[in-house]
């Protein structure tokens, strides 16, 4: 039971480089899809393509990771969003951590012991789901 | 007209004491020509009543003498002497006259005693402030009474000395009184008195149609003092109801609405007023106005501090993890990804450069004083284009320049030269590149006396959803095209603002079209 497929909502081409980097470096086999924005997201995620993990950055242009969550939450999905930014300030870690399904909060830049506790907690999930 | 609250309570004030006082003024008048019309009333009944006794008294006498002639009484006799004295002013000569006799005598003739007053000619004459003609009237009847009482003393006489039976004495007597001469003195007593009391009649009927009219004026002035006065308060209850109370009373709603922050308040009409209340209203205004320009510039700083954090964090941390990308790459020994990662390192921390020299920029448009100096309008576009030649696609989009005003201004060059610079830049970074031609074309003319620089392109656009904030901070609308600080049409606001210029944004069928309004007259020479 491991994580097959992650979507990643990021603007920022060099951030969606090192996230890329990173994670397949320590694990090739995950399948990772590129959001430019929460729009993207939305779109991505009405056309199935399901992830196991979603992670999401804040600032962006047209629909900013707060919009994405308001508009998540008004939707039937279950996966898993983890929120990936470089802002610490509370207003944004809090208003983040309102929705039950936002699991984590971490700051840039991405390490792959970030990606290991967010797929402890999709391992957790399904464990619980069984 | 004096238009304070203090002036005019003191001018309504003024005018509710001058009507109190007509009022009081009036009331004293009336009262006063009442009490006149009465005593004048009362001295006139005297008069007449003193008359008729007068007239009365005559006609007593020739009664009484008569009587005399035919009864031979002595009493009345004594009486006719006794009303004579009286008359003449004299201490009446009859001793011991026995008023229950004379009484009895004249209830005998059916007169009563009132009737017969005490009446003298010496306080007819001083008493009454008789006129002139009405004294010649009773000098008449002294001289006529004084034939008629010569008349009766002789028939008097002519009884007392002869005895009953001698009928030739009564006859003399009985003659004298019934003689044409003593009739027609008598007549003349009667009309003199008759005279006097129609000149009476007349200087009475004269003294009170005066006296009438004086009281109807008071009348008329106390109801005309009484309705002034009474709209007068009118005047004050509205006012300060009306013009004071609720409008002190909107005050206070506009006060809470500007602390709560409720800022769905009407026009406040009563800055129009020229008063106390007026001058609060301009105040209370002012202070709103500054109170929302601080709230909006509080809300800016704060967003600009939250932006500037997240955008000058954002390609630091990416540096950082590029670092890391980039020594496991050295560890692999994979050069070609070493190399791309540190080319991404450089655009990384070029980011960072670019976004701390606009913030610079920013603080300065904001902050640094600038005076007007002559500008070739003209040549600074040239410049500021030329300026630009390093950017990807500069070749691409043609300049076309149309001047329909002087080229030369007088203003503050950096500002314009800011504005020129990201106008230009925006329409080569964000210039349609499946055009074949692309152009920036910058025209000016004069409207409403105002000079307008409008920029027109064929680029890509503003989305229209983003059309409203096309002024704010931190706006990107074309991300993907070309990074921007998303603060240069942020920068040109300011600059504008600096040079009291109003910048505009208007879609057009290709492209974009910006005009900057510059105030007429005064920056130009």
């Amino acid at each position: 039971m491991e994580v097959r497929k992650v979507l990643l909502v990021e603007d920022s081409d060099i951030d969606q480089f090192i996230f890329e980097d990173v994670l397949k470096r320590k694990y090739p086999d995950v399948e990772i899809v590129l959001a430019f924005d929460g729009e993207e997201a939305l779109d991505l995620l009405a056309s199935s393509i399901s992830p196991d993990l979603i992670f999401l950055d804040i600032n962006m242009p047209i629909m900013n990771g707060h919009e994405f969550l308001c508009e998540y939450n008004n939707l039937n999905y279950s996966n898993l969003v983890f929120m990936l930014s470089s802002s610490q300030l509370s207003a944004d870690v809090e208003s983040s951590l309102t929705y039950d399904f936002v699991k984590d909060y971490y700051t840039k830049p991405f390490s792959i012991d970030q990606f290991n506790k967010a797929a402890l907690h999709w391992e957790r999930q399904k464990i619980e789901k069984i | 007209m004096p238009s304070s609250i203090k002036s005019k309570f003191l001018i309504l004030s003024a005018l509710q004491l001058i009507f109190v006082l007509m009022l009081l003024f009036s009331a004293i008048n009336f009262s006063k020509n009442y009490a006149y019309r009465e005593s004048q009333l009362s001295k006139y009944n005297e008069k007449i009543d003193y008359l008729k006794s007068f007239k009365n008294s005559f006609n007593y006498m020739s009664l009484l003498a008569k009587e005399y002639i035919v009864s031979h009484d002595l009493k009345t006799k004594d009486l006719y002497f006794y009303i004579l004295d009286i008359q003449e002013g004299r201490q009446p000569s009859v001793e011991n006259f026995n008023d229950s006799y004379a009484d009895l005598l004249l209830a005998g003739m059916k007169k009563s005693k009132d009737d017969t007053r005490d009446v003298n000619f010496y306080k007819l004459a001083t008493d009454f402030n008789l006129s002139e003609n009405e004294l010649n009237d009773i000098k008449l009847i002294k001289k006529s009474a004084d034939k008629i009482q010569s008349l009766e003393s002789k028939s008097i006489s002519l009884i007392d000395g002869s005895n009953r039976d001698k009928h030739v004495d009564y006859n003399a007597a009985a003659s004298m009184l019934f003689s044409k001469e003593y009739s027609s003195y008598k007549r003349e007593v009667i009309q003199s008195f008759n005279r006097i009391e129609d000149s009476f009649d007349e200087s009475q009927t004269k003294l009170l149609t005066k006296i009438n009219s004086s009281i109807n004026l008071s009348r008329l002035f106390f109801a005309i003092s009484f309705i002034f006065m009474i709209l007068n308060l009118g005047i004050i209850y509205v006012y300060i109801s009306g013009g004071i109370i609720n409008a002190i009373g909107k005050l206070k709603d506009l006060m809470q609405g500007i602390l709560s922050g409720n800022d769905d308040q009407e026009q406040n009409k009563e800055e129009e007023r020229e008063d106390e209340i007026g001058e609060i209203n301009k105040a209370v205004s002012e202070f709103k106005n500054n109170a929302y320009q601080l709230k909006d510039l509080n809300d800016e700083l704060e967003e600009f501090s939250y932006r500037t954090s997240h955008d000058l964090r954002s390609p630091l941390l990416s540096a950082i993890g590029l670092i890391g990308v980039a020594e496991d790459s050295l560890k692999d020994n994979n050069i070609s990804k070493l190399t791309q990662t540190l080319k991404m390192l450089k655009d990384s921390l070029d980011k960072l450069e670019h976004l701390l020299q606009d913030i610079i920029t920013l603080h300065k448009t904001k902050t640094q004083a600038e005076d007007d100096t002559l500008v070739e309008l003209d040549k600074l576009i040239e410049d500021e284009h030329n300026k630009l030649s390093h950017m990807a696609n500069f070749d691409k989009v043609e300049l076309v320049t149309t001047f329909f005003t002087p080229t030369q201004l007088f203003i503050k060059r950096s500002r314009l030269q800011l504005i020129m610079s990201n106008f230009i830049s925006n329409s080569i970074k964000y210039c349609n590149t499946e055009k074949t031609r692309s152009y920036l074309r910058i025209k000016t003319y004069e409207k409403d006396s105002q000079l307008i620089i409008e920029f027109k392109d064929n680029g890509i656009g503003v989305p229209e959803e983003h059309r409203t904030k096309i002024f704010h901070m931190f706006c990107r609308f074309h991300p993907k095209v070309a990074y921007g600080s998303g603060l240069g049409l942020y920068m040109i606001k300011k600059s504008a603002d600096f040079l009291n210029a109003k910048v505009s944004y208007e879609p057009h069928t290709e492209g974009s079209v910006f005009r900057l309004t510059l105030p007429g007259g005064g920056v130009r020479e």
